[in-house]
């Protein structure tokens, strides 16, 4: 019995774990799609894609940006932050479209996700390309934090909020606004009722209005129901999403591990406990907007697999 | 039990980087903060996490979860399901470089962090090792075994005590109306029946008046029943126009849900309280 496998089955990989279950479920994706057609008759609002949006989503992918190693292309990357920060600006020169949200004389967080035992961190060439774009808008070095926990917050003028996307045990999902959650000196307090209360954080007298720009590493999410990795749960999606709402990104990612569940179990795999954190983080402490029908995605580059 | 007999300090080129890394219940945090709480719903006691390291290559990390009891170690490994069953441990699941397995009190996971050929002979050979050096094998929790296998879907049983680790697993609502504890054991599974899924949830409570308290208070707050009649089936049609019911069996309750029907409800009701009758 070769490593250990039992009679007549084969090892799996995770490449080959998830190709089968996509090809296993092709049919059941066309399926949703003829009924989500069914269920959204001419005329209807169509999620995601508001006129007047009251959030706005850049989400760009490259199939180039990982490899088949799971190594992270950083020039790629890097190209990938530009082009979505430049769209959510509307701005065509990349200076121009930054200066758009940090000014020079700002001292900047750049708060990304470091999460050892899960190990789904911030990819540190999103990090690196983030902080390159900072120097060339001027800002000195001294003035530009980057950290995790222990990020001086106070200090900065301006936040960047760079977070991974993955589903989480205890809170439905950690992104965006979960990120944040190491400037309370009560974490563990929001791992519970759906993380509801998540919202006040951003309400910290020293956080409160700090946050010029979200830029989600979606190179490599996570959607499995933990309480630690699984591989076979972490996917290359090879995305990057910009934008200035919290809530509306946290919307978009949970939509596309949702959908990501439910290719990879070819049935409904809900998200445990349901992450109440962001209807509550718009309606109750107003961070922005958790209606689909109120945000307008605009996709960028590659679309096989967007699951958006 | 000393972990240092189970933990091997070299596998093949692999080497153990020392020293451990242990955590007990008062610490866990310190090394999945905000996982800690699903181990802490178990009877956890101590983990010892040891790191094998070669030349240039990424680590390669043991877990060993000592548990209290054989059938929280079960409970644990059964959180996920996910990944191919393998013949190491009592029970074990491989998939992309982490291999799971549960042995007597402990649940143990090694993990590659890239998984190549190299790492996964290397994985395999040291959950192996682990498994022989862990001599007495655990029982499984009775309530799993009493589940009637026809119709019972293939790993989809999970083991269980507390409201966290159910939300976790299917969210029913944040009030513990069923008044999960400690000193509950549940098992949340999936079953099929004229081809169609549904999930059943069975609750083991100390004593029949524990249970009766708490199928009160499910009737009332999950199924809408307020005033319940004891030994009687309750059903319920959801917004979405599935079906669910409860039926509190001796000490036991037993929740269906998600069913395409009243009688599929009924059906599999009837067949896991048959099983638990024969058990007991």
């Amino acid at each position: 019995m070769e490593n250990g496998l039992k009679k007549n089955q084969k090892t799996v990989s995770r490449r080959g774990f998830v190709k089968g279950a996509v090809l296993g479920t092709a049919a059941l994706a066309l399926k949703f799609k003829k009924l989500r057609a069914q269920a959204e008759p001419a005329g209807k609002t169509v999620l995601f894609s508001a006129q007047n949006p009251a959030g706005k989503v850049v989400l760009i992918r490259n199939e180039a940006a990982v490899n088949e190693a799971h190594a992270v292309n950083a020039r790629i990357a890097a190209e990938m932050i530009d082009s979505a920060v430049k769209t959510l600006s509307g701005e065509t020169d990349v200076l121009k479209a930054w200066d758009r949200f940090i000014k020079p004389g700002d001292t900047v967080g750049v708060k990304f996700t470091r999460c050892d035992w899960m190990r789904v961190h911030t990819e540190q060439a999103v990090i690196d390309a983030i902080v390159k774009r900072l120097g060339d808008l001027g800002i000195p070095k001294d003035r530009i934090y980057t950290e995790d926990g222990g990020l001086p917050f106070k200090k900065c003028t301006a936040l960047i909020n760079v977070p991974t996307i993955k589903i989480h045990t205890l809170m439905g999902i950690a992104s965006a606004l979960k990120n944040y959650i190491n400037f309370s000196d009560k974490r563990s307090s929001y791992h519970f009722e759906g993380s509801v209360k998540l919202g006040e954080i951003w309400h910290l007298p020293d956080v409160k209005g700090k946050t010029r720009l979200v830029i989600v590493d979606a190179l490599r999410p996570y959607f499995g129901p933990g309480p630690q990795i699984n591989p076979l749960h972490r996917w290359d999606y090879k995305g990057i999403m910009a934008s200035t709402d919290p809530v509306a990104c946290d919307t978009v990612s949970l939509k596309i591990c949702q959908a990501k569940r439910t290719l990879f179990k070819g049935e409904e795999w809900p998200i445990n406990p349901p992450p109440k954190s962001i209807a509550a983080a718009d309606a109750d402490y107003k961070l922005g907007t958790s209606d689909p029908a109120k945000i307008q995605l605009i996709r960028l580059g590659w679309e096989k697999g967007i699951l958006i | 039990m000393d972990i240092n007999k189970i933990l091997p300090v070299a596998v093949g080129d692999w080497k153990a980087v020392s020293p451990d890394q242990v955590f007990t219940r008062e610490n866990i945090f310190d090394y999945m903060d905000g996982a800690g709480e699903i181990y802490l719903a178990y009877d956890f006691r101590k983990l010892t996490v040891r790191e094998f390291v070669k030349d240039n290559d990424s680590p390669l990390v043991a877990e060993i979860y000592e548990m209290g009891l054989s059938g929280d170690a079960f409970g644990i490994f059964s959180h996920d399901t996910d990944g191919e069953p393998v013949a190491i441990g009592q029970d074990a699941l491989y998939g992309a470089g982490l291999l799971r397995f549960w042995k007597g009190r402990f649940f143990i996971r090694v993990l590659a962090e890239k998984e190549t050929r190299e790492t996964r002979k290397t994985v395999f050979e040291a959950s192996r090792k682990i498994a022989a050096a862990i001599l007495q094998e655990g029982q499984k929790p009775k309530i799993i075994v009493r589940l009637p296998p026809e119709g019972l879907l293939q790993k989809s049983a999970h083991y269980f005590h507390k409201q966290v680790s159910l939300n976790a697993l299917q969210y029913l609502g944040d009030e513990n109306f069923l008044n999960l504890s400690e000193k509950t054991e549940a098992v949340l599974a999936q079953f099929k029946e004229d081809g169609q899924k549904m999930r059943a949830l069975v609750c083991r409570y100390q004593n029949i008046q524990e249970a009766e308290r708490a199928f009160m208070t499910t009737a009332a707050k999950y199924l809408s029943v307020p005033s319940p009649a004891k030994d009687k089936m309750i059903f319920k049609k959801t917004r979405e126009g599935r079906f669910a019911s409860a039926l509190q069996a001796g000490q036991f309750i037993i929740l269906a849900f998600d069913a395409d029907s009243q009688k599929i409800c009924e059906v599999i009701t009837k067949r896991i309280e048959n099983n638990i009758k024969e058990a007991s």
